[in-house]
């Protein structure tokens, strides 16, 4: 409690400090410098809306001077129809009409990736520029220009209301970070599959990450035709979108301050070439190099920074860090875990949790699954094994919903899914891990599991939720972790969504013995604490028989044997097809 | 949550902050720079000297104008410091350069600019500054339409009209065609020239094509011309974009069509790139044609150019002209010299008669200048630049 | 609507050579080489400044097109050096960063005035529909089909070829084998080089000849790639042909005129997003 007033504190000082420095930089520098620091912030709301689109979700994004040329076109419109409130009005209006385009470039991205992506954003960009250049800007043609209302006529009021746009956007984009929304659009960039299996829809996630991204970008074209009062359609040149995606690689736009020293670079390199006489066509060739530079760092100039002053801050208080924020390890379930546990959203019904009839899956002519059934009832933790190509795999997304051509019924506490996508299955009940490492690294640990949770949770669930699994403190970031420990807390996250069932997919793969058996030992107490099923999937038999109450066992896609771990593991034919040569030897 | 209470602070503080304070800066009394009389006098110009498409020769032979100004002893015993800046045919370099010019340094008047962007950027703010503007080479239609911009050269649209003209009522063509690459708020003023000249002759253009693009390939086009059975074609491509033409045309092997094109490639490496792949292809000069050597009214410029070592070209002529036309207001002034005395002098300037121009220069109050409206027509044979028309071609319809 | 198809095929050999190109390169070096075009370039204006200082053509085209694989080397030194485990992602934000360099190192370089660039090709074949064919065009054709086929042959019938795709699918088992993976991508990076530098010294002289220009053949060039998924010699092939085509045709057509260069975005678009129509999800599984 304490350390959140001293954050508070801490983060009214610095943003009573940032408004003072504005400020301070409005009334006291010179005329010409204000005009400067004005393009660069303008600059630095349109990197913040690459940081969203290409920063944040991953995807590229070369037709961001496209969005903007739209808000500034509707700007230009909004002030020749004289339409009331002026640029207060005129720049959210400009944002939303960028907004549709956004969207439009949004669904081919919901297919093309990469490259692809980039050639289709690139055409985009090059065709708004046609169309542009075909038809002025409105008002040029009778000299209209656009206006700035009252209070924004001096540049130095002006550059002000730019300062507070950019705040704006960054402080809104900061509280979109903190919501599940602002966590998909990250963890859309590790795995569109995991996001996906969290529950959260893919192309919503795009979509919604191109809007946003458009939006920004459409206010900065408002900015823009006010502080220009003309704009031409030259301002937003394609090759001016290509260059502004190498300065938000380079600076790292997906941070407000990023943004800001991408528009300030823009700006100052521009004005040191201009003193020292040299070409501006230099300024490319910098942004170029710097660009390459932080693609081989992996990391833009503000991750650069903030890595920079973290480990600065961490040096500092590193006893106090270490001794306040113990990590939670306790053995068996906590004292008030059943008392939750007896109240979950899950399965009331007294049939199975998940159930699977004629389960089929094939790839042309050969068959994965074969007329498959299982069941996993309530409350209880089932295993699936079988050797290697027994179609497990392709059992598990089948029934996740990865593959929509399979056959058969699945139902979900009595509710059948079988047509649904992925995360309409996902919240409907149905949770899986991945074998692949595809947790989203660049959030921290409770970011991740508020991700994964999609409901409210404390500190005190994620606190329970790691508790006896895996031994990580809720503030680090999932990059930091080994791709084991990332792993378990994949089944945590799965897992405190309550969901009726839990798909694990080989959870245990690079643990040790111990932490195997563990993970085993927690996973039978997993009906108790949450009131979820458990599919699990796994080679390590050790592990089957200490968590599963039951178990099924596949080869060639069908189910050859079925019933309590201890007796299945006895019969002969089940020996044959798991342990195959090693016991005919 | 911490970072919606930071936001509230921010805000609240920038609204505080806004709301107090930072009167209207007047862009006119602030830097109004070298007032009185000492110290040099500032003169500025924006051009266009990296980037896509350059035109660096006007700013220099200005410059060379000023330079021998100030070897003569300057304007009533001041200097001219002239104050070259690029915008790299950037919008956002041309609005830096044109704040940095006027409120940083102070430059009493700009001339000689030329670039693509400056006018179409920057008039608002001239105007706003109270600063006016010779503009040697004026290329978008916002140089011809401020009230603070008077260009002195013609501009491709009066070089439109102008070519539609020669081509019906000179060469006496019947099936005149236009081919225009509409770069930039151009398409209007572009179907303005058209309009003008349908309704001082009363024709329509048989084929009004504006979908040329910079980078395309011209042979599409020129066959279009050659099946609409088009006899004389304007054009209005830059310097690698007419030669392209030029050579498509070769290439096709199409004959019986005049070929007019604008001033942008009236110049000598145009003719040495197509030698005679151009055979017969007209350009408009807005200048007495650079390329006549033996041409009195050249002699001086010609002097100059060599003297300072700046290529000959149509570039140089307007840098030539503008820089003195605004040393010849400058000595006009009585007083000090500042922004508002230069600004005053132009609005009340009475037209100035050049050997280099067929109309006299103007300024004063209008909304919109455009005082240049005649050309030479010049063809390229064999490799060289010859002058058709030895009296200038005046424009006599107007435009807009 | 004949005399444009006919007078498109220019166009429509440089698209599919260069679409080739950067199919080939997909390939075998994973990357998706944006600059190609602009490498090409330097080829060029190496040439271009030979012949004004006096070289005799073929010298001057000789040096331009090595001018144009080192330009190439340079690029793939890059990407091989610092990112040759990166994502397509990565190496897509690299190539972009590059074709931006490039164009501006051009500028700074050889300026922006026009050069005289002889034509090396500008004899007349025959005149369809009232259309002179150049030699040009016909030699562009053909060498979009020779690159075509002799990339397949090399692909496929010799033991170069063998490796080639062997380092482009597996390329660390390749390095085991004792193969110099790194050597061979550069190999291909220089050769793509002075392949695009010679395309681009066809084309030129017949199209607007400026630096941006011509480095902007990279957008049709990457559509006809794509219309052969980036892995189809002959997709792409086809692919560049017909947009040269389609973009002749349109330029005749008085209908579509005004918003004649969208159209060939809005129909790569459509194929792109049919190629890729089964692509849901990012990774394989």
């Amino acid at each position: 409690m304490r350390r959140a007033r001293t954050d508070l504190v801490r983060t009214g000082v610095v943003g009573v400090f940032l408004a003072g420095l504005c400020y301070g930089l409005a009334a006291g520098l010179p005329a010409y410098w204000v005009f400067l620091a004005m393009s660069a912030v303008i600059s630095g709301v349109l990197l913040q809306s690459l940081g969203v689109v290409a920063g944040h979700a991953g995807m590229v994004s070369l037709c961001q001077m496209a969005f903007a040329a739209i808000g500034a076109w509707t700007t230009a419109q909004l002030h020749v129809w004289g339409v009331p409130g002026g640029l207060y009005v005129w720049a959210p209006l400009a944002g939303l009409a960028a907004v549709p385009l956004g969207l439009l470039i949004g669904l081919p991205a919901l297919r093309l990736r990469g490259v692809h992506l980039a050639i289709v954003t690139l055409g985009f960009a090059a065709t708004v520029d046609v169309v542009l250049a075909a038809t002025s800007f409105p008002g040029t043609d009778h000299g209209i220009t656009v206006t700035r209302p009252a209070g924004l006529t001096s540049d130095r009021q002006y550059f002000l209301f730019c300062c507070a746009v950019f705040a704006i956007v960054g402080i809104a984009l900061k509280l979109v970070r903190g919501t599940r929304l602002g966590a998909s659009w990250r963890a859309l960039r590790e795995s569109e599959r995991a996001t996906a299996a969290a529950g959260t829809s893919v192309p919503g996630a795009k979509l919604s990450a191109f809007a946003v991204s458009a939006f920004v970008a459409g206010l900065s074209g408002a900015l823009l035709a006010g502080q220009l009062a003309m704009v031409v359609s030259k301002n937003f040149d394609p090759g001016q979108s290509l260059v502004m995606y190498a300065v938000a690689i380079m600076v790292g736009a997906h941070h407000p301050e990023g943004a800001l020293i991408g528009g300030a670079l823009g700006v100052a390199v521009a004005e040191m070439l201009r003193r020292f006489g040299v070409p501006q066509q230099w300024s490319n060739v910098i942004f170029a190099v710097g660009a390459v530079q932080a693609l081989t760092q992996g990391a833009g100039m503000s991750d650069a920074i903030r890595g920079l002053l973290h480990g600065v801050a961490r040096g500092r208080r590193a006893h106090p860090a270490t001794a306040g924020t113990p990590v939670p390890v306790a053995a068996g379930a906590p004292a008030e875990a059943p008392a939750d546990a007896a109240a979950p959203a899950g399965p009331e019904t007294t049939g199975g949790a998940l159930e699977v009839t004629g389960l089929t899956v094939r790839y042309g002519r050969v068959t994965a699954v074969d007329a498959v059934g299982l069941t996993v009832p309530a409350g209880t933790v089932v295993g699936l094994v079988g050797p290697n190509g027994a179609g497990k795999s392709s059992l598990v997304d089948a029934v996740s919903g990865f593959l929509p051509g399979s056959a058969g019924t699945i139902t979900v506490s009595g509710g059948r899914v079988d047509g649904l996508p992925v995360h309409r299955r996902a919240r409907a009940g149905l949770r899986r891990t991945f074998q692949q490492d595809r947790v989203p690294t660049g959030l921290t640990v409770r970011e991740y599991l508020r991700f994964a949770a999609r409901r409210p949770v404390s500190d005190a669930d994620i606190a329970e939720a790691l508790a006896g699994l895996v031994e990580v403190g809720p503030e680090g970031p999932i990059s930091a972790l080994d791709v084991g420990t990332r792993r378990l807390l994949e089944v945590a996250g799965a897992l405190l969504a309550r969901p009726a069932v839990a798909v694990l997919d080989e959870p245990a793969a690079g643990l040790g013995h111990a932490e195997s058996a563990r993970l085993g030992e927690w996973l039978a107490s997993v009906p108790a604490r949450y009131g979820s099923a458990v599919l699990l999937i796994e080679h390590d038999l050790d592990l089957v028989r200490r968590a599963c109450t039951r178990v099924t066992v596949l080869d060639f896609g069908r189910v050859i044997a079925e019933g309590p771990p201890a007796e299945v593991f006895t019969r002969a034919h089940v020996l044959r097809a798991y342990l195959g040569e090693e016991m005919a030897a | 949550m911490t970072a919606s209470k930071a936001a509230v602070a921010l805000l609240a503080a920038i609204a505080l902050t806004s709301g107090c304070g930072l009167s209207e800066d007047s862009p006119a009394a602030s830097a109004s720079g070298s007032s009185g009389d000492s110290g040099t006098i500032k003169i500025g110009s924006v051009n266009a000297l990296s980037g896509p498409v350059t035109f660096p020769d006007s700013s220099s032979a200005a410059k060379a104008v000023f330079d021998r100004v100030n070897a003569q002893g300057g304007i009533n015993g001041r200097e001219i410091e002239y104050i070259v800046t690029d915008d790299k045919g950037d919008p956002a370099a041309a609005a830096q350069a044109a704040r940095d010019l006027v409120t940083n340094q102070g430059v009493v008047a700009l001339a000689g600019s030329a670039s693509l962007v400056d006018c179409a950027v920057n008039a608002p703010f001239y105007t706003q500054s109270g600063i006016v503007s010779v503009q040697g080479t004026g290329v978008d239609p916002t140089c011809f339409s401020s009230a603070a911009i008077s260009p002195v050269n013609a501009g491709p649209y009066l070089n439109t009209a102008i070519n539609l003209y020669y081509a019906s009522e000179v060469l006496k063509r019947d099936k005149v065609c236009s081919f225009l690459a509409i770069l930039g708020n151009t398409n209007d003023a572009y179907g303005q020239a058209i309009a003008s000249w349908t309704k001082l002759t009363g024709k329509t253009p048989v084929v009004d094509d504006r979908t040329v693009k910079p980078d395309s390939d011209p042979t599409p086009f020129v066959l279009r011309a050659k099946k609409e059975g088009c006899q004389a074609v304007l054009y209005n491509g830059t310097e690698p974009m007419a030669i392209a033409w030029m050579k498509a045309v070769k290439q096709q092997n199409i004959t019986g069509i005049d070929w007019l094109m604008t001033t942008a490639p009236y110049t000598d490496a145009v003719a040495k790139a197509l030698g005679t792949d151009g055979d017969g292809m007209y350009a408009n000069a807005e200048f007495e044609p650079f390329t006549q050597a033996d041409s009195s009214a050249l002699a001086d410029w010609r002097s100059l150019m060599t003297e300072k070592n700046v290529p000959l070209t149509s570039f140089g002529q307007g840098g030539y002209l503008a820089a003195t036309h605004l040393v010849d207001t400058l000595r006009s002034i009585q007083g000090p010299i500042t922004r508002e005395s230069v600004a005053k002098a132009f609005k009340e300037l009475k037209p100035i008669e050049s050997p280099l121009t067929g109309t006299p220069y103007e300024f004063g109050d209008a909304a919109g200048h455009m005082s240049n409206k005649a050309g030479k027509i010049v063809q390229l044979e064999g490799g060289q630049w010859r002058v058709v028309t030895p009296d200038w071609v005046r424009y006599p319809g107007t435009l807009g | 609507m004949l005399q444009g198809v006919v007078s498109g095929l220019a166009g429509g050999g440089t698209f599919a050579a260069l679409g080739l190109l950067l199919t080939v390169m997909y390939r075998l070096t994973a990357t998706v080489n944006l600059a190609i075009a602009a490498t090409g370039v330097v080829g060029v204006y190496v040439m271009a400044l030979l012949v004004q200082a006096g070289w005799p053509y073929g010298v001057a085209a000789l040096a331009g097109i090595v001018a144009g694989a080192l330009a190439s080397v340079c690029c793939g030194l890059i990407m091989t050096r610092w990112f040759a485990t990166g994502g397509p992602q990565i190496r897509t934000a690299v190539s972009i960063a590059q074709l931006i360099g490039l164009i501006a190192l051009a500028y700074i370089c050889f300026g922006d005035e026009p050069r005289v660039l002889p034509n090396p090709a500008d004899g007349r074949v025959a005149t369809v529909a009232g259309v002179t064919i150049t030699m040009g065009s016909v030699i562009l054709i053909a060498l979009a089909v020779l690159i075509g086929t002799g990339i397949h042959v090399l692909l496929t019938r010799t033991s170069l070829g063998l490796r080639l795709r062997a380092m482009a699918e597996r390329p660390i088992t390749t390095e085991l084998l004792g193969i110099g993976t790194r050597a061979l991508t550069v190999t291909v990076w220089g050769l793509s080089g002075a392949l695009a530098s010679i395309v681009l010294l066809l084309v030129a002289p017949v199209r607007s000849s400026d630096i941006l220009s011509l480095s902007m053949l990279i957008v049709p060039a990457c559509a006809a790639a794509l219309v052969g998924g980036l892995r189809l010699l002959s997709g792409a092939l086809l692919g560049g042909l017909g947009l040269g085509l389609l973009e002749g045709a349109l330029a005749g057509s008085a209908t579509v005129q005004q918003y004649r260069d969208v159209v060939p975005f809005v129909v790569i678009l459509f194929i792109l997003v049919w190629n890729q129509r089964g692509e849901v999800w990012d990774a394989a599984r």
